[in-house]
């Protein structure tokens, strides 16, 4: 991944605020070289990002996996004409595929109402296809092709993009408790728990160093990153254009302004 | 200033009538899109058709036209939300008709235009459609779409535009209900998989026997939130602030509703492996429950 930021981001990423996030949720941070070898080091993508996103040639990558639904993407690239390329980046045999999958091993549930012999063995049924299918997914990966939409950003957009992954995902810490006190005196675990959704990936190149950050919901300031990303995603997919000024203003406000505590909930 | 008031009322008058209007152009938009994908009933004659139907060119562009008619339709419906009716300007056009333009990006005149093109199109081509039954006709159409890579395709694009992943990052809240019984829970559970605004639901059956279904305000169609306490073994419902709710007594099990007939999410297998000893279930219509590993419970 070729990048020209300036140490100075680094600093500002030192300064621009060092309250911690409330944390009771899993992440992982990964920080390694962007290049191995003089080859791009792939070694924390797995096959379905490395479809995505072959490379580390972009400035930053975000990539989502929501639960029921495909998987999708963007990255920014900065061509050799100096122009800023928003790639959004979608599964273009998704649908097929899962109609393959609901072909090949039916997930059918029974009513209650059936007679328990049958229901039994459609819930037998039920349970092999639900394994089986996991399997089958994993395999049919390899069969996925990536629809790819260009869309022209102007730099200023990457920019604010750029710094507030790299702002967000350096300032990510988990430093609080994962327990409150009870009246009693005693102590409590707290679990914030997270039924299906998203789980998303964060990636951007800080010198020669590839930063992966990777959570689901993280009740803070990451889920309003995703939700702009979200967003960028969206609207990247049905129109041409981007409305840059909208995102830079929400992106700029989400580095500079809240106190984090309060969001965490703790 | 009473005539002002009565101008400003007089135009108010017009605005609604013509967002009447526009309402009622919407919904026969809508109808023909239904009818589009249902069929119109015709009498009793036999189908003669041509077995090249399915995999025209004609038939896949009418498909693609109706979505997109029937996608726009949807875009527009969220673009009018957003416009304030009452801020609209009547003005003058070139016949001297009182018109009121609503800004928006999408044009459903030529949407419509181009989906009655397609639809001239395909039975210009195929006459013995106009004949066909309904049932018979509307399998076509499905086989059609479901052999077209790129109606998959677009398939695909409008359900993502229109059902996005889309985190809500506002500070959460629950909403707690009891209930008396499961039977009653269960009731209120498939009541809200069936519903159009349906977002996932936790139930929480507790150890002294109480009943409570868990929304948070995050929830979607397809993720949702709760927050639990461990003390020693037991596991405990607590709300936003992380207080106990209602009752004090450890969970006997919890369960999540899937309005589909999807398997745990590896979200949800993860989950269940980090909180031993609280039995993680999904449920299904029906009062129908499965563990993460698509187990069923009795």
């Amino acid at each position: 991944m070729k990048n020209n930021k300036k140490i100075s981001l680094i600093a500002l990423i030192l300064i621009s605020f060092s309250v911690a996030f409330g944390q009771t949720v899993m992440f992982q941070k990964i920080i390694e070289p962007a290049q191995y070898v003089g080859r791009p080091n792939l070694k924390s993508k797995d096959v379905l990002q490395r479809k995505f996103f072959p490379d580390n040639n972009g400035i930053v990558e975000f990539f989502e996996v929501p639960s029921f639904r495909p998987e999708l993407g963007f990255r920014i690239v900065k061509k050799d004409d100096s122009r800023y390329v928003l790639e959004i980046k979608q599964i273009g045999n998704w649908q097929e595929i899962k109609i393959r999958l609901d072909e090949e091993y039916p997930l059918q549930i029974p009513s209650k109402t059936i007679p328990k012999e049958k229901r039994d063995e459609m819930n037998r049924v039920y349970k092999e296809n639900t394994q089986r299918r996991s399997v089958a997914q994993r395999e049919m990966i390899n069969e996925y092709w990536i629809v790819t939409k260009d869309i022209n950003i102007s730099e200023a957009f990457s920019n604010e993009i750029y710094n507030a992954f790299v702002i967000l995902i350096g300032n990510y810490k988990s430093k609080d408790n994962d327990y409150v006190i009870q009246p009693d005196g005693s102590k409590m675990i707290i679990s914030r728990v997270q039924f299906d959704g998203s789980q998303m990936t964060f990636r951007c190149v800080v010198e020669n160093e590839l930063w992966s950050f990777t959570i689901g919901k993280a009740f803070n300031k990451i889920d309003k990153l995703t939700e702009i990303c979200n967003e960028i995603v969206q609207e990247g997919t049905r129109s041409n254009n981007l409305d840059e000024r909208k995102y830079i203003k929400q992106l700029k406000e989400l580095v500079i302004a809240v106190p984090l505590k309060s969001q965490s909930g703790l | 200033m009473l005539k002002i008031e009565r101008v400003n009322k007089l135009k108010s008058k017009i605005i609604m009538q013509k967002i009447k209007l526009l309402l009622i152009l919407i919904s026969v938009l809508t109808a023909s899109v239904f009818v589009f994908f249902t069929g119109c009933e015709t009498m009793g004659l036999e189908n003669t058709v041509n077995g090249d139907i399915k995999e025209s060119v004609e038939m896949e562009e009418y498909i693609l036209a109706g979505l997109d008619l029937q996608y726009s339709l949807n875009q527009f419906k969220e673009e009018l939300k957003g416009i304030d009716m009452l801020a609209l300007k009547p003005t003058l056009d070139a016949q001297g008709n009182l018109v009121i333009t609503i800004p928006g990006k999408i044009n459903i005149e030529e949407k419509t235009k181009d989906f009655n093109l397609k639809k001239k199109t395909l039975l210009d081509k195929y006459p013995e459609l106009k004949r066909m039954k309904s049932v018979k006709r509307f399998d076509h159409i499905k086989e059609t779409a479901d052999n077209s890579l790129k109606i998959a395709k677009a398939l695909m694009e409008f359900e993502h535009n229109n059902n996005p992943p889309r985190l809500r990052s506002t500070p959460i809240e629950f909403a707690f209900n009891n209930f008396a019984d499961e039977s009653e829970a269960f009731a209120f559970l498939n009541a809200q998989i069936g519903s159009a605004d349906y977002v996932e639901v936790t139930l929480v059956v507790f150890e002294n026997g109480n009943i409570m279904t868990v929304i948070s305000n995050q929830n979607t169609a397809y993720d949702a939130v709760v927050h639990y306490g461990r003390s020693g073994e037991k596991w405990y419902l607590l709300d936003e602030n992380f207080n106990h709710v209602y009752s004090q007594s450890p969970i006997a099990y919890a369960a999540h509703t899937h309005r589909l007939p999807d398997p745990a999410s590896p979200k949800d297998i993860e989950a269940q492996a980090a909180h031993p000893g609280l039995p993680m279930y999904i449920y299904h219509y029906g009062g129908l429950m499965y563990d993460v590993y698509g187990n069923p419970i009795n």
